[in-house]
């Protein structure tokens, strides 16, 4: 492990307890673990003071087909929670081959600095001449210097400190929704680049081979294998468009949106498709734009596709050239989108009119994302100042009352609106997330929609979860019961994140608990029975929840949005409530689940 | 061993099962065949030292490898 302290400018590396890697499995629970051991609950996200730990999983820097993650412990400044973030691409494959499992960053620099880290060494270097500049042109300038290297970048947004900043890594990977790059910002860290020389030891290499093989196999016959080979997430698009298709619409509204975002219009833009180390069905891209000529780099496709239809902007191109600099502000664009959302709310509702809006164009479509865009990395007007202090800053300029024109859990923005695509694992995980909204539970089968339950439940099986806990989820009256199945897709993420796995659906549908078990063994010679892995697994996110809990973010804040229960259309999603199969449901229910999850979990019910 | 640039994501697989299987660790700098980078595109060299055993094309999952000249 290198800790490297910034306002010294000074490293040092030692072995990090062995008991927190045994205990955690590594990397999120192990990053959870050295948080608690070396931060103190009530620090400002955005002083010296607050640390940033990064760590990658044993199975980092291996073969194992999306053994990519890298994750990070920080607090952030948008909700103040202790958030583990996960990244992709080359950051933590290039950790593992320079020797190291975790990087924990604490202090300040006196002036904007990189940190270039090789094989054990670290050197800090002056970057001042990268202050200010966009993400992609960091990344690209580092690369040149220091070929074969993976780039962690903060953008403009994040040295503003604006809490809707994030970081990207090898311009592809977003790192840290709710502000970590403002916190890496904070500390006058524009970049760290990994450049790693060496290897990951591996304790029994036939059987991994094996293993790997067998995946490989899986990978053979996959029936979407072709459509995802070409499409990425994309080629899934039937399944994402009746989400993203904006309610009330009609076939020829779905017809329009396939011909402006999807695959085809994709295939347009696609130059190359790029992967993170050892992806075997890689989702991000290499994108070419006729219109000027620029090739960007996207995160997924699907993303441009997502703020695409959200603003109804014109086309593909404008779409992801619109993402494209966002990603190179560094800025979180879900969030933004919601906040563009918001203001066209306000101003429909006759909140505001046009003199109100400071400039920014109150209409639909790629204009209004760009221009706040700006603002909000520069907080230059009143907008663009309270917009950076994300959802709080919102309704103080506009008021407390103009929450209702917003779908908040955990003061941010709800990701997945389950009126649209029933209450699965990932809409019921953000009430219960100690971090709000994120995609952590989308590695159960409930990220599909419409499949019977008996494959539900053949599909949670895999994910080490034992016949009486299935007992218990499959049962009458919902015939699956959310709560508590969120609970074993919480530890299932705990698992791929703590070992160093993507949780993407894509990839995890090709793991079983039992073959996870075996790759572990196979890499570090530690035999362990699946119930013991998943403890395991259950601790590291248990500990994720206690991190929080000392924030003051517990279960009080356990809460779905009241535009749950509201029929009508926020943000152009709208209807009713309903589970997983489509049978409605009411606040009630909600309560019940929620008791349901907290008893699965061991835990007594406020 | 030939190498299709058009086709590489830069997953790298290739260089991690050729040291795997060779040399017993996941280590791209024990690989026999060396990627050599420009940003996220990979140019692939053969060294010396390949066996032409041809796992790398096995296993590389976007057909960017190929045995035979
Ligand atoms: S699915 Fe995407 S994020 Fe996950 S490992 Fe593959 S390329 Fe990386
Ligand atoms: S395995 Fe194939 S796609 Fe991956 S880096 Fe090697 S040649 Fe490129
Ligand atoms: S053919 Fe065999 S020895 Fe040569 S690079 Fe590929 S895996 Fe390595």
């Amino acid at each position: 492990m290198m800790t490297v302290d910034l306002t010294r400018g000074v490293a040092s590396v030692d072995a990090y307890p062995m008991d927190f890697a045994l205990d955690f499995l590594g990397g999120f629970g192990a990053c959870n673990r050295l948080f608690l051991a070396c931060s103190q609950p009530g620090t400002d996200p955005l002083s010296p003071q607050n640390p940033v730990v990064f760590g990658a999983g044993p199975l980092v820097g291996t073969m194992v087909p999306g053994s990519s993650r890298v994750m990070a412990s920080a607090r952030v400044p948008l909700t103040g929670a202790v958030a583990s973030a996960s990244g992709s691409m080359g950051m933590g494959a290039n950790m593992k081959w320079s020797g190291l499992d975790h990087l924990m960053l604490t202090g300040k620099a006196a002036e904007p600095v990189l940190i270039y880290i090789e094989n054990e060494r670290v050197e800090f270097l002056p970057a001042v001449s990268l202050w200010g500049k966009g993400i992609l042109e960091t990344t690209r300038s580092l690369w040149a210097a220091y070929p074969g290297s993976s780039v962690l970048a903060i953008g403009p947004a994040g040295e503003s400190g604006a809490h809707l900043s994030l970081a990207m890594i090898d311009g592809c990977a977003t790192l840290g929704r709710g502000g970590l790059a403002a916190v890496l910002g904070a500390k006058n860290l524009k970049a760290v680049v990994v450049k790693g020389g060496g290897g990951v030891k591996v304790a029994d290499p036939a059987r991994l081979q094996e293993l790997v093989k067998g995946l490989y196999e899986r990978l053979e016959n996959f029936d979407m294998r072709e459509a995802a080979a070409a499409l990425g997430m994309i080629g899934a698009w039937p399944m994402y468009a009746s989400q993203l298709l904006p309610y009330g619409s009609s076939d020829d509204d779905l017809r329009e949106l396939t011909e402006r975002f999807g695959p085809q219009a994709y295939m347009k833009l696609k130059r190359c498709r790029v992967s993170c180390p050892s992806c075997f069905l890689a989702d991000k891209d290499e994108l070419y734009l006729p219109s000027t000529g620029e090739s960007v780099f996207s995160t997924s496709f699907l993303n441009a596709a997502i703020i695409g239809c959200a603003l109804m902007m014109r086309d593909a191109e404008e779409a992801a050239s619109t993402l494209a600099l966002l990603d190179d502000l560094g800025l979180d664009f879900m969030t933004l989108s919601w906040q563009a959302a918001f203001l066209l709310e306000l101003h429909e509702h006759g909140i505001i009119g046009e003199e109100d809006a400071e400039g920014i164009p109150l209409a639909r479509g790629a204009e209004i994302l760009r221009e706040l865009a700006a603002r909000v990395t520069e907080r230059r007007g009143e907008i663009g100042e309270a917009f950076a202090r994300g959802w709080q800053g919102a309704f103080d300029l506009f008021g407390e009352d103009t929450r209702r024109y917003t779908m908040l859990v955990r003061d941010q923005d709800c990701l997945y609106d389950p009126r649209v695509s029933g209450l699965g694992t990932m809409e019921f995980e953000q009430i219960v997330s100690p971090r709000g909204p994120t995609s952590a539970s989308a590695g159960s089968a409930t990220y599909v929609p419409g499949l019977p339950e008996e494959r539900l439940r053949r599909l949670t099986a895999r994910m080490g979860v034992g016949d009486e806990a299935l007992g218990r989820i499959f049962s009458p009256p919902w015939g699956m019961n959310v709560g508590r199945l969120t609970r074993y897709s919480e530890d299932w993420f705990s698992l791929f994140s703590s070992l160093g796995l993507c949780n993407r659906y894509q990839i995890n549908r090709f793991y079983h608990a039992e073959l996870i078990r075996d790759l572990y063994a196979a890499v570090t010679g530690v035999e362990l029975e699946v119930g013991e892995m998943m403890e395991k697994a259950a601790a590291g996110w248990e500990l994720y929840r206690e991190l929080n809990s000392r924030e003051g973010l517990g279960e009080d804040e356990d809460r779905p949005p009241q535009a749950w229960f509201d029929e009508q259309p926020l943000w152009g999603r709208g209807g009713r409530l309903r589970d997983y199969f489509g049978n409605e449901l009411m606040r009630e229910d909600i309560l019940t689940l929620l008791g349901d999850y907290y008893d699965e979990r061991g835990r007594k019910h406020a | 061993m030939r190498f299709m640039g058009d086709r590489c994501t830069g997953c790298r697989t290739c260089q991690l099962i050729c040291s795997l299987s060779h040399d017993g660790e996941s280590n791209p700098s024990l690989a026999r065949v060396v990627m050599h980078a420009e940003g996220l595109r990979l140019r692939a060299e053969f060294t010396p030292e390949c066996d032409e055993c041809a796992r790398c094309a096995k296993f590389c999952p976007y057909g960017a490898m190929l045995k035979g000249k």
